[in-house]
């Protein structure tokens, strides 16, 4: 199928994009104020808005990569389905409340609550952008390689289309169409992945001990698979895995900004709590897709080449999987899935990315607060334009690059950079202006540096013998020195600025506990 | 001690220790994939093949849902009685 279109997909996805253009025609009559642009005027219910939620961490890469990982190497692909569900009781545990308390539309409202609102605006931006940009960046490249191999379009056809798209649903729909296109396909996401799941179990009685002895017969590692083989060996990496996962989604900008989408810190919990449920049941659906695959493809020649390999890669197992139980319209419907789980979460960043630059950037840096609600509409507009033109732009320079750590770097960067800003500014009153500055920018130069010092780039890309910083992932490094730096900053900070910012706390303590009653 | 600092008090503890329990759970879980894998990949119990690994990842999962349902159940519970309490103390 990886030559000529795929017809039953492209048929299932075009009803798929019909459908959400009509959600952006009737949305963008609910979308001119600012209000309503950034956060659909705050009108959804914690269970709408969890689901949205999910389906903007439920991307191609969950569904499709992990049960890859799980058909590659079994129980390791767990370790990935147990990393992608723990941050979200984290942004429970320590967020939701008080970022919905305290912001209005992006988590640099919450940072500059009483910290110098041009400096704190400024690196949370920058914090911001450079998390959008890298996701966007591995969203296209994946994208392109993925609908080339799916519907049979070429690759650069595939990525202007999903920019054309994300730039309309943005442009035009703001938070309300890209909520809806988010929440619709997080049901088709759940429904395709449980029906395959359960077509799966079924083979074995719903027996989980059958299937796995039947996976152990079939993998090439045979019983190994039941355990760890090696894919996190060291304990830096076992940490700095575990720190990425446990505390980048709650510094991920598109993530954050969906709890200004409900009303209060009531439902804001009530969104944490199903988006994490949501999320950790599709964790354990993929790990059995990822099984299955193991077992029912190895009876399926037809999906593998001459070598073994599967057809189009390893991202592609639970496709082939659709079509071996099903047949070629189950195949094209869990392919129209995959290809709108792209699309929603491309949506969803670019309106992050709107967000801060027309609320961040210009409204409270360029103009002091001082521009009009037209205005700022007006930048808000066009900026997915020009995300839309970088995204399609960056997606056809990096055809055919491996950018899969580029978007570790990105969860890195939200743990290291984003995550404490936002954090100490809300739990700890010695924080100051400074030390969040020093804090942030050294937490993401030290990211940077250790990614391009690491294996992935030093080596792969460059082609260097062996890397000056041996490991994948940077974060136990790059937090630490963000959390130590923030830390010996504020401390030591005898400024003005500084008074002003630890005089601050208790007023902010109150509104983040109580919310509007605290405005009297 | 003011109503307020008392629900500032009960919200900072009960992220405090829902926060530590999981970050414990979740790190000692990957930190025994690295040093005792061979721990990790015994079978649960004699004559099946299911591990202690998958077990417990799925146990973790599971615990991390169950866990933020129990965190909003008790935040909603004491946590609304003292807002409430706050509103009634204002408004008077």
């Amino acid at each position: 199928m990886s030559n000529g279109a795929n017809w039953s997909a492209i048929s299932m996805f075009v009803l798929f994009v019909g459908a959400t253009l009509v959600m952006t025609y009737i949305a963008a009559r609910r979308s001119r104020t600012t209000d309503e642009f950034y956060a659909a005027g705050s009108r959804f219910g914690g269970a709408a808005n969890g689901l949205a939620i999910s389906g903007d961490y439920m991307s191609a890469s969950t569904f499709l990569g992990i049960s890859a990982m799980v058909y590659a190497f079994g129980f390791d692909g767990i370790l990935y389905s147990i990393g992608g569900t723990v941050g979200w009781p984290i942004i429970l545990f320590l967020i939701a409340d008080r970022l919905r308390n305290l912001g209005r539309y992006t988590f640099a409202d919450v940072a500059s609550y009483r910290l110098d609102r041009v400096s704190m605006r400024g690196i949370s931006a920058a914090g911001s952008l450079a998390v959008i940009t890298l996701y966007l960046l591995t969203q296209m490249v994946g994208a392109g390689a993925l609908i080339e191999v799916l519907f049979g379009l070429p690759y650069e056809v595939a990525v202007t289309l999903v920019g054309i798209l994300m730039t309309l649903y943005v442009t035009f729909g703001g938070m309300l169409a890209t909520t809806w296109v988010q929440i619709v396909k997080a049901l088709l996401l759940l429904f395709g992945g449980t029906v395959l799941a359960l077509l799966v179990l079924a083979e074995f009685d719903f027996s989980l001990g059958k299937l796995l002895e039947a996976a152990t017969v079939t993998h090439a590692l045979g019983g190994a698979i039941v355990g760890p083989v090696g894919s996190i060996g060291d304990p830096i990496t076992a940490l700095s895995l575990g720190l990425a996962f446990l505390f980048g989604p709650a510094g991920l900008p598109h993530v954050l900004m969906r709890f200004f989408t409900v009303p209060d810190a009531h439902e804001a919990r009530r969104s944490a709590l199903y988006s994490t449920a949501i999320i950790g049941y599709f964790q354990i659906v993929v790990f059995f897709i990822g099984l299955g695959a193991i077992v029912i493809l190895a009876q399926h020649p037809e999906a593998k080449t001459a070598t073994g390999a599967l057809i189009g890669g390893g991202n592609m197992a639970s496709v082939h999987l659709a079509g071996a139980l099903v047949g070629d319209l189950f195949m094209g419907f869990i392919s129209a899935v995959a290809f709108a789980t792209i699309l929603a979460v491309v949506a969803g960043l670019t309106l992050a990315a709107s967000s801060a630059v027309s609320h961040d950037l210009y409204a409270h840096i360029i103009r002091h607060g001082r521009a009009t609600d037209k205005d700022i509409m007006r930048v808000a507009r066009i900026t997915p334009l020009f995300v839309g033109l970088i995204a399609i732009g960056l997606g056809i320079l990096f055809k055919g690059q491996n950018v899969a750590f580029l978007g570790l770097l990105a969860l890195s960067i939200a743990a290291s950079v984003n995550f404490p800003i936002l954090v100490l500014a809300m739990f700890w009153r010695g924080l100051t202006t400074r030390g969040a500055l020093w804090g942030g920018a050294v937490g993401l130069v030290v990211a940077i540096t250790l990614v391009v010092l690491s294996p992935a780039v030093w080596v792969v890309v460059m082609g260097n013998e062996s890397a000056p910083y041996p490991y994948d992932y940077p974060t136990l490094f790059s937090m630490a020195a963000s959390v130590i730096t923030t830390w010996l900053v504020s401390i030591t900070d005898r400024s003005a600025r500084a008074d002003t910012d630890r005089a601050g706390f208790d007023k902010q303590e109150e509104r983040a506990l109580l919310g509007k009653m605290a405005d009297g | 001690m003011t109503l307020l600092a008392q629900l500032s008090r009960f919200m900072r503890r009960l992220s405090l220790i829902f926060s530590a329990v999981l970050v414990v759970a979740y790190l000692g879980f990957n930190l025994a994939v690295v040093y005792a894998p061979g721990w990790l990949s015994a079978p649960i119990m004699e004559g099946t093949i299911i591990s202690r690994g998958i077990v417990m990842a799925i146990l973790l999962i599971a615990g991390a849902i169950a866990a933020t349902s129990l965190f909003v159940r008790l935040l909603n519970r004491r946590g609304d009685v003292l807002l409430e309490a706050i509103r009634k103390e204002r408004r008077s």
